[in-house]
């Protein structure tokens, strides 16, 4: 079994750290002789089997590349309470601000980001300390939709939903594009013309489904053509040919079907300032969605976007329980806003109306329940103290409007009966 | 003269960027520290300009900038402002842990300076003396350890369980983080994960388990990374706690008829920084230095 390179006291067993920690500090990749336990240094482990035509016990190489990867990827318990820790405290701090973005996705192919930092094993991860959790870097995620932004603004793509490279706006002088408004405007060294943009982009915290990340393997085949080694298993020449050296190499993903929430914060105050024209209706929100869709369809998100990683789809489902749940949390603000009186008056025509609209042709009987909810409501209006004439007068109108239309009931009387006359004033 | 005294708490929620503007490390854009005890530091300066730039997005009113935390310079009517914010300390810091992800971490001489700046508040805790000697700790969670000894990174520390330790760090949790249901893991895990390590072993921490990301330009033309663009960017790792004291004075516009009291201008100000999310120090455009501030006292 291969081992990590760690001091004894640690032990062998790290089946309890983070993922980020197993990858990068208790790695169990360092190859050992498996019959004399010798240590080897080496990232392969040496075995024995029988082998060959004359049954010969032979030494083997084990590979330990992807069975280390394997042995860092997986979640324990303990990490996804983190991770879902993390992504709903998100959640929270980005809800009571009214200039954020949220935007929620799912990765449509595997995702992968970081595979540049140092690690033994060629590629690296972007774990985000101290969880020890995948993450995608606010500066990464700033990064692809100025990109975005900036191929619809080339007008390369069709429509440019908004986008343009046109210096509209201005700020002392200097003169800014749309782009340079939202993303902050890229000055020439030297140049002391800086200008921050009014959007912050958040960390993304990946949301894994299951309870491991994955391991991928690319191969590449011409790796001798590629860095101009000449080399006897590549057949001593370094043009590109068919019988090169394979060399698989593993990397750390994750899989799709991994969620996203995406957070752009706007500096409203700045925004006014530079760009007072995309601060209302929902101008920047319109131009960040639309960017936002082109980097998921044509850009991706992460590393080796170029061979289809990162790629990424709008979650439907949670964009529209989004919605409803800031529907129903104005509906509740706009009720709590309101007097009692008020209140009851609106919760008869609420009733009233849905039965009206689902049923529009059928009339209850004198005397059943929204008759009585009626008498109610008018009681309640005669005797309440509290009640002013305004709202006296608005349900009277409210009965006489709603009641015949859901109550067999002659308009007339009802107005003698429950004194409607007096209520209006 | 001050005359109230708050404690400002500080929680980091994403990874913070206090930078110290000039490298002489490996790292190009190094975070500010203490002189004396190396530990990360804000900057008064830079937590009260986040808190003016943020005034109104916070909540609030224009007219209160100038007379609570001072004019601009160049104005003709120069006063001092009525708000004082001191530089922030440690408090605890998140340190990568082999069991439960990671620990927070804390030392005699941080939670000495914590309990004497939430003296000043008039509310002071009742923290019992703990200690803890090189290479011990004193540990409340059991589940942290293996056998007796409780492992960070590649570091290893005899444990030893403390009643007293525990309640110190219930007393903190309440104290440091909002309630509510977005914060409960990690006032939870505070609560049940605050390690304390000798002030030379929590040094060591505070100096090296820093956050430290990569970053690379990317040239729009070749749309590939740009010579000499890579560069290391230090940050404070998210889950760090830092306390700061915050002072107030009347207001000192020299306008009698418009003149707040001390306790009036500490009201003023705590609705904006109470349970609030702020954004201090560099990078904000990506995201960096989202604390979730506490005013305690």
């Amino acid at each position: 079994m291969p081992i990590a390179a760690v001091p004894i006291y640690l032990g062998q067993d790290f089946s309890s750290a983070s993922p980020g920690l197993r990858f990068g500090m208790y790695l169990p990749l360092w190859g050992v002789n498996r019959r004399t336990r010798e240590l080897l240094w080496s990232t392969s482990d040496i075995d024995h089997a029988v082998r060959g035509q004359q049954r010969e016990e032979r030494e083997i190489k084990v590979e330990n590349k992807t069975f280390a990867l394997q042995q860092a990827c997986r979640l324990t318990a303990q990490d996804k309470a983190t991770m879902r820790a993390l992504a709903q405290r998100q959640a929270h701090a980005a809800q009571p601000a009214p200039g954020m973005f949220t935007l929620e996705a799912t990765a449509s192919a595997p995702f992968t980001t970081g595979l540049g930092n140092e690690h033994p094993l060629e590629n690296g991860f972007a774990f985000l300390n101290p969880y020890g959790l995948p993450y995608l870097p606010g500066s990464g995620v700033k990064g692809v939709l100025r990109r975005a932004a900036r191929e619809l603004a080339s007008g390369d793509w069709g429509d440019g939903h908004g986008w343009s490279q046109e210096k509209i706006h201005l700020l002392d002088r200097v003169e800014l594009s749309t782009i340079d408004v939202l993303f902050g405007r890229e000055s020439a060294d030297g140049d002391s013309e800086h200008v921050r943009g009014a959007l912050s982009f958040w960390d993304a915290i990946p949301q894994i489904p299951g309870d491991s990340l994955a391991v991928d393997i690319m191969t590449p085949h011409q790796s001798h053509y590629y860095q101009q080694r000449q080399e006897s298993r590549s057949g001593g020449s370094a043009s590109p040919h068919d019988s090169g050296a394979p060399n698989p190499i593993s990397f750390l993903t994750l899989p799709p079907g991994t969620g996203f929430t995406f957070h752009v914060a706007c500096d409203a105050a700045r925004l006014e300032l530079l760009a007072p024209d995309l601060a209302h209706d929902g101008r920047w929100q319109a131009l960040l969605g639309a960017a936002f869709e082109h980097a998921f369809e044509w850009l991706g998100f992460g590393a080796k976007t170029a061979v289809g990683y990162g790629a990424m789809q709008v979650d439907e489902r949670a964009r529209h329980q989004r919605r409803q749940a800031r529907a129903e949390a104005e509906k509740a603000r706009h009720t709590a806003s309101l007097s009692p009186a008020q209140q009851a008056i609106e919760a008869f025509v609420a009733e009233l109306r849905a039965k009206h609209e689902q049923f529009p042709a059928y009339k209850e009987k004198p005397n059943a329940a929204f008759h009585t909810q009626a008498r109610a409501l008018a009681r309640a209006a005669h005797e309440g103290a509290d009640w002013s004439a305004e709202e006296k007068r608005a349900a009277a109108e409210a009965i006489e409007t709603w009641l015949p239309r859901v109550v067999q009931v002659d308009v007339k009387d009802e107005r003698k009966k429950l004194k409607l006359a007096a209520l209006k004033g | 003269m001050f005359e109230k005294t708050a404690a400002l708490f500080l929680y980091a929620v994403s990874p913070v960027h206090m930078g110290a503007g000039q490298a002489v490390d490996v790292i190009d854009n190094p975070i500010q520290r203490e002189r004396h005890t190396r530990h990360p530091c804000f900057a008064g300066s830079g937590i009260k300009g986040a808190v003016r730039h943020g005034y109104e997005a916070l909540g609030g009113d224009e007219a209160d900038i100038a007379r609570l935390l001072g004019p601009e310079s160049g104005s003709s009517d120069l006063h001092a402002g009525a708000v004082s914010f001191g530089d922030a300390q440690m408090v605890a810091l998140p340190v990568r842990s082999l069991k439960c992800g990671y620990v927070y971490a804390t030392c005699p001489q941080a939670l000495a300076r914590a309990q004497r700046l939430l003296a000043l508040t008039g509310k002071a805790p009742a923290w019992p003396a703990v200690q803890a000697d090189d290479g011990a700790c004193l540990i409340a969670n059991p589940a942290l350890l293996s056998g007796d000894k409780l492992h960070l990174e590649a570091f290893e520390y005899t444990a030893k369980a403390s009643e007293d330790l525990a309640r110190i760090a219930a007393d903190i949790a309440r104290r440091a983080l909002p309630a509510g249901d977005a914060y409960a893991f990690f006032a939870g895990k505070l609560k049940t994960d605050l390690v304390l390590l000798s002030d030379t072993d929590f040094g060591y921490f505070a100096q090296n388990a820093m956050l430290v990301e990569p970053h690379v330009r990317i040239n729009p033309k070749t749309g590939t990374a740009d010579d000499g663009g890579l560069f290391y960017t230090e940050n404070l790792p998210p889950e760090s706690l830092m306390v700061a004291p915050l002072m107030a004075s009347k207001t000192r516009t020299g306008k009698p008829d418009d003149q707040l009291q001390a306790d009036e201008v500490l009201a003023k100000l705590r609705p904006l920084l109470d349970g609030r999310l702020l954004q201090i120090g560099g990078d904000a455009t990506t995201g960096r230095g989202l604390v979730v501030a506490k005013v305690e006292g």
